[in-house]
C-alpha cells in the first residue's frame, strides 16, 4: 500500500505492508530507533509518538492507518541543532536515568504541551501516567514539564 | 565542612542525555546490520514434563528460517547463569542447558528459531510442535519438599543453609515474639528488555557479544568455556542498558545466542518481549519467612531466629547465595549477641526467581522490620525509640562476619529523619483522626535498614583503572563500567574530571569491554562508586603526579613546588608562566619520550555500610481497601553524593518498586498448575505518575573516609525499608498485623473485616 | 500477525464495499487498541482487516432529532472533552476521560470500544443508563439502530455480522437530566474497572427523582439497577440510602459470583474472589457523594 504522511515535517511516501505496526515501520524501515519498544501492549508508553497532535502508541497502530497522517517522533524535536525546550527541561531536571523510557515519556509531554501549553500539574500527572519510568519517582520528570509549563507562561 | 569541588556533588545531569533525550543513543535493541539474523523461542507448553518428540517440519517451510535448535542438536552441557568472576564457577549449581529435554515450568524455550526477520522466526516457532510426556507437579514449596516430591534436579530440590552466632535457643528471655512473613514475587520491570547480539567473525574467528550485562567478564568466562573458546577469542561489551534492577546480571541469552552466532558464523540478535522477560528472565523470589526474638522488657534485642523458606523456581540458578545472603544480614543493623538463621531454598515446577535489587536486603529487611514494629507495639514503644536503643554503632563489628560496620549513621538517620517527617506530630494527627472512626484510616510506619558498599572481605575487593592523556589534552579513562542508567559513569567522570580538572566533555570513558579494559567482577552489591570511583581517582591522581614531573621538568624547577590550578602547571614565583595538559603531554612525548598515562589497582578493606530510614503516611479506604500514601521521606548516610540528582533519582525509584512490593505487585503464579498467570502490564498495575505519591527525600552527606570523595553506594539500599514501613503504617491505620506481601485492596479488606 | 488483505476505505462508499468482502475471519479495526493486542496474542491471521480511520461520516459528534450522534470513530479523548457531551451527557464524558491511558484515549473510539465488548469496558454501562442506541451500517449500506442493552451478546460478543459495522451511537437528548460515572480500579488513572457505576437523574433541591443505574464490569453485560429508583427516588440520601444500596448492589454482585462456572483465573485466594461485593460500598459512596454535590454543570472537573 502506497501512503502519504508528514515525517517530522517532511512530506513522506512510502510503499509499506499495511498491517506492519507502526512501530516497527518506524525502526527497521525508517531506522528511527529513537521510538522504544517496551510491552508491545499499549501499557508502558515507551513507544509513544505524535500523530496528527496526538500522543499515541505506535505499538497499536498499524502503518496504514499512517495514511495521510503527521508524524512526528523523537527524532524530528531538536531544530537546526537546537533542542527543543521540553528536551532542555528533561536534561536541565535530571530527568534522564536509563533513557528507555524518555522518548515516549518527552513525546508524551511534547502532545500535552502542544495542546495545552500551561498544563496544571494534575493535567501533567494525567498526561504521563501511561508511561511508566522505574529509574525514578516520576518526580524529575513532572518538574521538567512543569518547567516549560511555567516558561511560556512568562 | 563542605569542600568546593567543581563537579563532586554538583546536579549535572546524566551521561549521554544528548543521546538519550533525542533517541539517538543506541542500546542494544537498536543495533542493526546487514544480514543481521533474528531469534524466537518456543515456549514449553507443560509445566512439567519430557518432550517426547519434536515436529519442526512446517517451521522449516516458513520462508527466511535459517536454523531450528532443540535439546536434540544442541550441546548437552551445563552452564551457570549466575556467574559473576571466572573463579564463581564452583559456588553455583550448574543446573542449565541450552534445551534441555526436561521441561520444569511452563514457557521454558523448548526450541529456537533463527531467520532473517522477527516476523518469520516467530511465525516459525508457532509451527513447531512438541509432545511431552507430562510429569506430576510440584507447584508449591511444601508439595516439593516432600519426601516423594518429584525431584527437578538430580541434587534434590532443596539447597538448606544454617548460620548462627551466639546461642540464641540458650537466651533466657520473658519476652519471647514471633511473626510470620510472607513476601510475592514480582518482576523488575526494567523498561528494556532482555538483549543479546553476538555476532562472529570468520576471519578472526571470534566472537563480539553486545550485552547489557552486569558483568562483561562473568559473561565472557560463561560464554567462552560453554563455547569452548579462548578467551581471547570472544569480546563482551556491555552497551548502554535500559535498566536492569537485577535482572541483567545473570546469564539468560548470552550462552544462547552466542552459540548460536558461532554455529552459524554470523550476526545474530535475540530481544525478549514483555512476556518472556515476565516469564523466562526470572522474578524477585517469593518466601516465607518465621521470624523469633527475645527482646528484654527495656526494650533491648537479646537475640533473633529467622527460618527462611524461599521459592527458587525451576532452577536454583544464584538462589542459595541469595538465600545465604539474607541471613547474612542480620547482623548488620542491630546490635545481636544471638542469632540463629536456618534457610531452604526450594526449586518448584513454576517460572525461575533469581537475583533482584539488593539482593536479600529488601526481604531481610521486610522481615525483620517488620518484626521489630511488632515487637516494639507490643512493648508499648514508639518503633523510632526501639532502633534508637539497639541500632550498632560506628565502627562496630558485625558479629556474623566480624567485619567493621564503617561509619554508619543508623542514628543521624533516625533522628533527622524522624524531624524531618515530623513523625511524632504525625503519628498523634493519624491517631486523632482515627478516632472519629470514619471511612478512611491513617497511620504511619517506618523501618531501618543498612546496605553493604563493597564485597569486601567475602571476596577481594580489586578495582582499577587506567587514564592516559591525549595528544590535544583531553583524556581517556578505561574503567570497566556498568551503568544501569543511574550516572556511575557521569560519577567517575566527574571523579577523574575533579582530579584533573578536565572538562567532562573532553573526558572519553566508554563503559565495559573485555578487550581494551582491566578486570572487574561487575557492578553488583552497589560496589561501583565506591570501589571502582576509588580505583579512577587514585589512579587520576598518580597521573597528576606524573604529569606534574613533566612540568617541573619543562619549567626547570623541583617536582614538589608544581602547583596545579584550573588545568594549568605553574611554579612559585614565577606565576606566568603556565602549562597545559597539552604543552605537558607535548614535552613529555616529544622532547622526554615518555607517553602519560598511568594503571592502577585499588584493594578495598572496608565495606561501610549505608543506612537507610524511611517514614512513611498512608491514608486507607476501608470501604475499597485502597491505600494512598499521603507523604513519605527515605533518609540516607550515602557519604559524599557524587551525583547528589541521581542520588535522589534512585530514591525515587526505590520508593516506587518498594511501594509496589508492599501494595501492588505481584506475579501471580497458578497454585494447580504452576503457570505465571501475569505476563503483561495489563494486571500488574505498578506506580504510575499519577498515584506516585510526593516523596521526600534526605541525605546524609558525612564523607566516609574510605569512599572516593567520602562516597558510599546508594543504588540498592534504596528499596529497602519501603515495604516494611508501608506495611507498618497500613496496619497503624487498621489495627491489624498483616505481614503478607502484597497489601492488596482484597488483602486489606478481608483484614478489616477479621479486626470486625 | 498478518492478514491477507488491507483496505482501508476513504468514503462511505467505499466502506460499503469493503463490507461486502469481510468474512467470519475478517476483523474490523477501528483505533486499534484492544484489536492488535488481541491479534498479536492469538496469533490470528484475518483473511481481511477493513479499516475505518479515514471514513469522514465516523467522525463527527452532533445534536439530531433529540439525539446526541457520536460517529464510531470519535476517540475517547474527543469525547471527553467536546462541549456538548460534557453538557449533555456528563456521565459518557467522565467514562471517556477515564478510559486507558491518555495515548489510549487519543486513539480508542467508541465504537472500537463497543464492537470489542470487554466486560471491563466503560462505554457499555454509559450508553445503557443513556438508554441509547447503537448505529450499525451493512454491506447493503443499510442502517438500523439497536437498543445498546441489546447489543451485547456476552464476553467479546455483540449481534455484529461479519459484514456490519458501527456506524454511530445515539443518545437521546434529556437537558433536564444530570448524570455522572465512576469506577473502582487499582490505580487513579490508566486502570481497568473492577466496578464501574453509572447514575442520571433528575434534581429538585436536595431531593432526586428518576433516578437511574448501571452497574459495570461485574457480570458479562452492564446491569441496569431497578432498585435505585426505589430506594433513593424523592428522598434526601443520608448513610442509611447509601448502605441500604450498597448492600443491594454487593448482593447482586455475590449472586454473580456463585452463579458462575469459572472463576477468573487471576483471583485466586477467597479474599480476592469476594472482593468486588465487598468494595462496591465505596463506589456507591462515591457515586452519590457526586449525586449530591450542587453540580455546576459547566464544571470543567470530571
Amino acid at each position: 500500500m502506497i501512503i502519504h504522511f508528514v515525517l517530522n515535517g517532511k512530506q513522506t511516501t512510502a510503499d509499506v505492508q499495511a498491517d506492519r505496526r507502526l512501530l516497527d515501520f518506524i525502526r527497521e524501515d525508517l531506522h528511527l530507533t529513537g521510538t522504544k519498544e517496551g510491552c508491545g501492549e499499549g501499557e508502558c508508553g515507551a513507544c509513544t509518538v505524535v500523530l496528527n497532535g496526538k500522543a499515541i502508541h505506535s505499538c497499536l497502530t498499524l502503518t496504514g492507518q499512517l495514511d495521510g497522517g503527521e508524524l512526528l517522533t523523537i527524532e524530528g524535536l531538536e531544530q537546526n541543532g537546537e533542542l527543543d525546550e521540553i528536551q532542555k527541561a528533561f536534561i536541565k531536571k535530571s530527568a534522564i536515568q536509563c533513557g528507555f523510557c524518555t522518548s515516549g515519556m518527552v513525546m508524551s509531554a511534547k502532545a500535552l504541551l502542544m495542546e495545552n501549553p500551561h498544563p496544571s500539574k494534575e493535567e501533567i500527572k494525567k498526561a504521563i501516567s501511561g508511561n511508566i519510568c522505574r529509574c525514578a519517582g516520576y518526580r524529575e520528570i513532572k518538574e521538567a514539564i512543569q518547567l516549560v509549563a511555567e516558561k511560556e507562561e512568562e | 565542612m563542605e569542600k568546593d569541588y567543581h563537579y563532586i556533588g554538583k546536579a549535572l545531569s546524566n551521561d549521554g542525555v544528548y543521546g538519550k533525550v533525542t533517541g539517538s543513543a543506541e542500546y542494544c535493541s537498536d543495533m542493526e546490520s546487514v544480514g543481521m539474523l533474528h531469534m524466537k523461542c518456543k515456549a514449553g507448553e507443560v509445566s512439567h514434563g519430557m518432550i517426547t518428540r519434536i515436529d519442526s517440519e512446517e517451521a522449516w517451510k516458513v520462508p527466511g528460517v535459517r536454523a531450528i535448535y532443540t535439546w536434540e542438536n544442541t550441546p548437552n552441557r551445563y552452564f551457570d547463569r549466575g556467574r559473576v568472576s571466572l573463579t564463581e564457577a564452583d559456588n553455583a549449581p550448574n543446573q542449565e542447558r541450552l534445551f534441555d529435554r526436561h521441561i520444569r515450568f511452563y514457557g521454558e524455550r523448548v526450541a529456537a528459531v533463527v531467520a532473517e526477520s522477527v516476523e518469520d522466526a516467530e511465525e516459525a516457532c508457532n509451527k513447531i510442535k512438541v509432545e511431552y510426556e507430562e510429569l506430576p507437579l510440584a507447584v508449591s514449596m511444601e508439595a516439593a519438599m516432600q519426601p516423594d516430591a518429584p525431584q527437578l534436579h538430580t541434587s534434590g530440590n532443596v539447597y538448606e543453609t544454617q548460620t548462627s552466632y551466639g546461642d540464641y535457643g540458650g537466651v533466657q528471655s520473658e519476652c519471647k515474639y514471633q511473626t510470620r512473613v510472607h513476601i510475592g514475587r514480582m518482576t523488575h520491570l526494567s523498561m528494556e528488555t532482555q538483549c543479546v547480539r553476538a555476532c562472529y567473525s570468520k576471519s578472526e574467528r571470534k566472537l563480539t557479544v553486545w550485552t547489557g550485562t552486569q558483568t562483561v567478564y562473568g559473561a565472557r568466562a560463561t560464554i567462552a568455556e560453554f563455547l569452548d573458546m579462548p578467551f581471547s577469542k570472544v569480546r563482551v561489551i556491555k552497551p548502554l542498558m535500559g535498566g536492569s534492577f537485577g535482572c541483567k546480571q545473570e546469564m539468560i541469552l548470552e550462552p544462547l545466542v552466542s552459540y548460536v552466532a558461532k554455529d552459524l558464523q554470523a550476526d545474530v540478535k535475540f530481544v525478549y518481549t514483555r512476556e518472556e522477560q515476565i516469564v523466562n528472565a526470572m522474578l524477585k523470589h517469593s518466601l516465607d519467612g518465621q521470624i523469633e526474638s527475645k527482646v528484654d522488657r527495656e526494650g533491648t534485642i537479646q537475640g533473633i531466629s529467622l527460618d527462611v523458606c524461599m521459592d527458587s523456581g525451576a532452577y536454583q540458578t544464584i538462589s542459595p547465595s541469595y538465600l545465604r545472603t539474607i541471613g547474612g544480614k542480620l547482623g548488620k543493623v542491630y546490635k545481636m549477641k544471638n542469632i540463629n538463621y536456618h534457610g531452604r531454598a526450594v526449586c518448584t515446577t513454576t517460572p525461575v526467581n533469581g537475583s533482584f535489587r539488593s539482593w536479600g536486603s529488601s526481604e531481610a529487611t521486610m522481615l525483620v522490620e517488620s518484626h521489630w514494629n511488632y515487637v516494639a507495639k507490643q512493648l508499648g514503644m514508639d518503633p523510632v525509640e526501639f532502633r534508637l536503643k539497639n541500632h550498632l554503632q560506628y565502627g562496630d563489628r558485625e558479629v556474623l562476619h566480624g567485619a567493621s560496620v564503617g561509619e554508619v549513621r543508623f542514628e543521624e538517620c533516625l533522628r533527622q529523619g524522624s524531624e524531618r517527617f515530623q513523625w511524632q506530630e504525625r503519628k498523634a494527627a493519624c491517631a486523632k483522626k482515627n478516632q472519629k472512626k470514619g471511612r478512611y484510616r491513617y497511620g504511619v510506619g517506618m523501618a531501618l535498614c543498612s546496605h553493604t558498599t563493597s564485597f569486601y572481605p567475602y571476596q577481594t575487593e580489586v578495582a582499577s583503572a587506567a587514564a592516559r592523556i591525549q595528544d590535544d589534552g583531553s583524556l581517556v579513562v578505561h574503567v570497566p563500567i556498568h551503568d544501569h542508567g543511574c550516572g556511575t559513569v557521569m560519577a567517575m567522570k566527574k571523579i577523574a574530571a575533579e582530579i584533573l580538572q578536565v572538562k567532562l566533555d573532553r573526558i572519553t570513558l566508554n563503559e565495559a569491554d573485555t578487550e581494551n579494559m582491566p578486570y572487574d567482577y561487575g557492578c553488583y552489591a552497589s560496589r561501583t562508586v565506591y570501589t571502582l570511583g576509588r580505583a579512577v581517582k587514585e589512579c587520576c591522581e598518580k597521573l597528576l603526579g606524573k604529569a606534574k614531573m613533566v612540568a617541573a621538568a619543562q619549567l626547570g624547577c623541583a617536582d614538589n613546588t608544581i602547583l596545579y590550578e584550573n588545568g594549568e602547571f605553574f611554579s612559585e614565583p614565577n606565576l606566568d608562566r603556565r602549562l597545559n595538559l597539552h604543552e605537558v603531554w607535548k614535552y613529555s612525548v616529544f622532547t622526554m619520550g615518555k607517553d602519560l598515562y598511568e594503571m592502577c589497582t585499588t584493594n578495598a578493606n572496608g565495606n561501610p555500610g549505608t543506612a537507610g530510614a524511611h517514614f512513611t503516611q498512608v491514608k486507607v479506604d476501608t470501604y475499597t481497601g485502597a491505600v494512598e500514601i499521603e507523604h513519605c521521606l527515605s533518609v540516607h548516610d550515602v557519604g559524599r553524593a557524587i551525583n547528589p540528582d541521581m542520588c535522589r533519582g534512585q530514591i525515587g525509584s526505590g520508593i516506587q518498586q518498594g511501594i509496589g512490593m508492599a501494595l501492588r505487585e505481584e506475579i501471580k503464579i497458578d497454585p494447580i498448575t504452576g503457570r505465571a498467570l501475569i505476563t503483561n502490564f495489563k494486571n500488574y498495575e505498578v506506580m504510575n505518575a499519577a498515584d506516585m505519591p510526593d516523596y521526600d527525600s534526605l541525605l546524609i552527606e558525612e564523607e566516609e573516609e574510605t569512599g572516593p570523595f567520602g562516597a558510599k553506594g546508594i543504588g540498592e539500599i534504596v528499596l529497602a525499608p519501603i515495604a516494611p514501613a508501608l506495611v507498618e503504617a497500613v496496619n497503624q491505620a487498621l489495627g491489624t498485623e498483616l505481614t503478607t506481601l502484597p497489601l492488596t485492596p482484597p488483602v486489606i479488606l478481608e483484614a478489616i473485616k477479621e479486626v470486625e | 500477525m498478518a492478514c491477507e488483505q488491507y483496505i482501508q476505505p476513504d468514503t462511505l462508499k467505499e466502506l460499503v464495499t469493503g463490507l461486502a468482502k469481510m468474512t467470519s475471519d475478517s476483523v474490523i479495526l477501528a483505533g486499534g487498541t484492544d484489536l492488535i493486542i488481541k491479534l498479536r496474542s492469538r496469533h490470528m491471521n484475518p483473511d481481511c482487516m477493513l479499516s475505518l480511520c479515514r471514513v469522514p461520516e465516523l467522525k463527527s459528534i452532533s445534536e439530531s432529532g433529540g439525539y446526541l450522534r457520536i460517529g464510531a470513530m470519535e476517540t475517547h479523548d474527543n469525547i471527553a472533552n467536546n462541549t456538548l457531551v460534557r453538557k449533555e451527557c456528563k456521565a459518557l464524558a467522565m467514562a471517556c476521560s477515564h478510559v486507558g491511558s491518555q495515548q489510549v484515549r487519543n486513539k480508542g473510539t467508541i465504537g472500537g470500544s463497543l464492537g470489542n465488548a470487554s466486560v471491563a469496558g466503560d462505554m457499555l454501562p454509559v450508553l445503557v443508563l443513556f438508554h441509547g442506541l447503537v448505529e450499525i451500517l451493512d454491506s447493503a449500506g443499510k442502517t438500523r439502530k439497536v437498543d445498546a442493552q441489546e447489543f451485547t451478546l456476552g464476553i467479546g460478543r455483540t449481534i455484529l455480522q461479519p459484514q456490519e459495522v458501527i456506524m454511530a451511537v445515539w443518545l437521546p437528548l434529556q437537558s433536564h437530566r444530570e448524570s455522572c460515572f465512576i469506577k473502582l480500579g487499582g490505580r487513579r488513572e490508566v486502570t481497568i474497572a473492577e466496578i464501574s457505576l453509572a447514575f442520571s437523574w433528575e434534581r429538585s433541591g436536595q431531593h432526586f427523582h428518576k433516578i437511574e443505574g448501571v452497574l459495570g464490569a461485574v457480570d458479562t453485560k452492564p446491569i441496569y439497577l431497578q432498585e435505585v429508583d426505589e430506594i433513593l427516588e424523592d428522598r434526601k440520601v443520608g448513610k442509611y440510602e447509601m448502605d441500604l444500596l450498597a448492600d443491594s448492589l454487593s448482593k447482586r454482585i455475590r449472586a454473580i459470583r456463585e452463579n458462575r462456572k469459572r472463576q477468573p483465573r487471576l483471583r485466586i485466594q477467597e479474599c480476592e474472589k469476594v472482593y468486588k461485593e465487598r468494595a462496591v460500598k465505596g463506589i456507591v459512596y462515591d457515586a452519590l457523594e457526586i449525586m449530591m454535590r450542587k453540580t455546576d454543570k459547566k464544571s470543567k472537573n470530571i
